[in-house]
């Protein structure tokens, strides 16, 4: 008998840890429309909160097969202090994969250097912004262009890792500083917690002038 | 031949007895209270009266919609309108819309009101719901005929998919088989994650 009850809590135990979590969406629209297919439109204005995340935009479509979510015009997402604007926006709920595209994605996230460091802006801009949310990382593609701290960069793509603290800028990288030092890579990875950078193949013009 | 002499009292007690049944019934169809199923019977009097029916909407050949109803009131006061005869249907079971032949949803209501002339509908307490168990809540439904649009002037709350929806406004473009929320429209949509 001892050994069913045990059975039976440790088989509750296991079902707990497979129990389906809910989380809501919160949309508000002027209008919207069901279509056939689990289709939505949204028109007039819409905006949307997901979990600390606020997006509005002019129109919207939701596809309840795919659960995936398009906004269009004046698209402008933030999350706290974080700021995107892009012309759209494209997420799959269930993966929380979001890409910003449609024309110049401009974007402004805060960082910290350091535990006791004030947070320091990262302005950026590029064609497009692809986000991972549950592995925290960042991808912006096409004629990248980002200000942080005394740099400005210029890049093909530019990767940050959230949990490795980690800007990755890959393709045609120029970092000019505002000291006036510049240098150009093939690929550089700047340690965003401790200011660090290291650069791979760097082109002969490569050019360094340390501060005075 | 039949003989009178011989049947004279039995003719005149069968005359007497036709003449008693008959004032009888006379005197109880004359006398009786009439029973209505819901409001009082000198406030509304009624052209007729059905019991137990479907009522059927059709449009360029299709059926469109069916309500099952147990009560039809025709009320004699409505018959002029500028909407044509008014039948009140009452009790009613359950009602359906149709799309090419197929159950686009059923709805049921306190009460609708028929209009003949127009062939529309106003569909009072309404609540409908689809095959996928999605379903809506609004006082007044209007269906029009002419452009084959249910309405709703009134707030709507309801349930689509994992969507808790509530709006000022409804529109159903049955044709198109389109639903229209309008004014302060607000959704709670509900993620699943392990």
């Amino acid at each position: 008998m001892q050994k069913k009850i045990i059975c039976f809590f440790l088989l509750i135990l296991l079902l707990a840890g497979t129990v389906t979590a809910e989380r809501r969406v919160f949309i508000t629209a002027e209008t919207t429309r069901y279509l056939r297919d689990e289709v939505i439109r949204f028109e007039d204005g819409v905006e949307i909160r997901y979990e600390d995340m606020v997006v509005t935009a002019l129109t919207g479509e939701y596809l309840g097969e795919k659960e995936e979510l398009t906004l269009k015009e004046n698209v402008e997402a933030v999350q706290e202090k974080n700021r995107i604007k892009s012309p759209e926006m494209w997420m799959d709920l269930e993966e929380e994969h979001i890409i910003f595209r449609g024309g110049r994605v401009e974007s402004l996230f805060y960082f910290q250097q350091g535990e006791e460091e004030e947070e320091l802006p990262v302005e950026m801009w590029s064609d497009t912004l692809e986000i991972w949310q549950q592995r925290g990382e960042m991808l912006a593609k096409g004629d990248v262009k980002a200000y942080y701290d005394d740099m400005d960069m210029e890049a093909d793509e530019v990767l940050i890792e959230e949990e490795k603290d980690l800007l990755t800028a890959t393709g045609n990288v120029y970092v000019l500083r505002d000291d006036g030092s510049w240098f150009r890579a093939e690929k550089v990875e700047y340690n965003i917690e401790d200011g660090t950078f290291v650069a791979f193949k760097m082109e002969s013009e490569f050019e360094l002038r340390e501060n005075p | 031949m039949i003989s009178w002499s011989k049947n004279k009292w039995k003719i005149i007690v069968l005359i007497l007895l036709v003449f008693a049944i008959g004032g009888g019934i006379f005197w109880y169809f004359q006398t009786r209270d009439i029973i209505l199923p819901i409001g009082e019977e000198e406030e509304i009097s009624f052209h007729f009266r059905l019991a137990g029916n479907e009522v059927v909407g059709w449009s360029r050949g299709e059926m469109v919609w069916r309500i099952k109803v147990q009560t039809i009131l025709d009320p004699e006061r409505e018959r002029s309108g500028e909407m044509g005869e008014k039948l009140i249907l009452q009790d009613v079971e359950e009602g359906f819309f149709y799309r090419e032949g197929e159950i686009f949803f059923t709805f049921t209501v306190e009460e609708a009101h028929y209009h003949t002339r127009s062939e529309d509908l106003n569909l009072f307490g309404f609540r409908m719901e689809t095959p996928e168990g999605d379903w809506m809540e609004t006082s007044e439904m209007v269906y029009t005929k002419t452009d084959d649009i249910l309405r709703s002037p009134g707030k709507v709350i309801g349930k689509v998919g994992k969507t808790d929806i509530e709006a000022e406004r409804m529109t159903v473009l049955l044709e198109e088989e389109e639903i229209i929320f309008e004014g302060g429209v607000k959704m709670i949509h509900q993620l699943e994650v392990e």
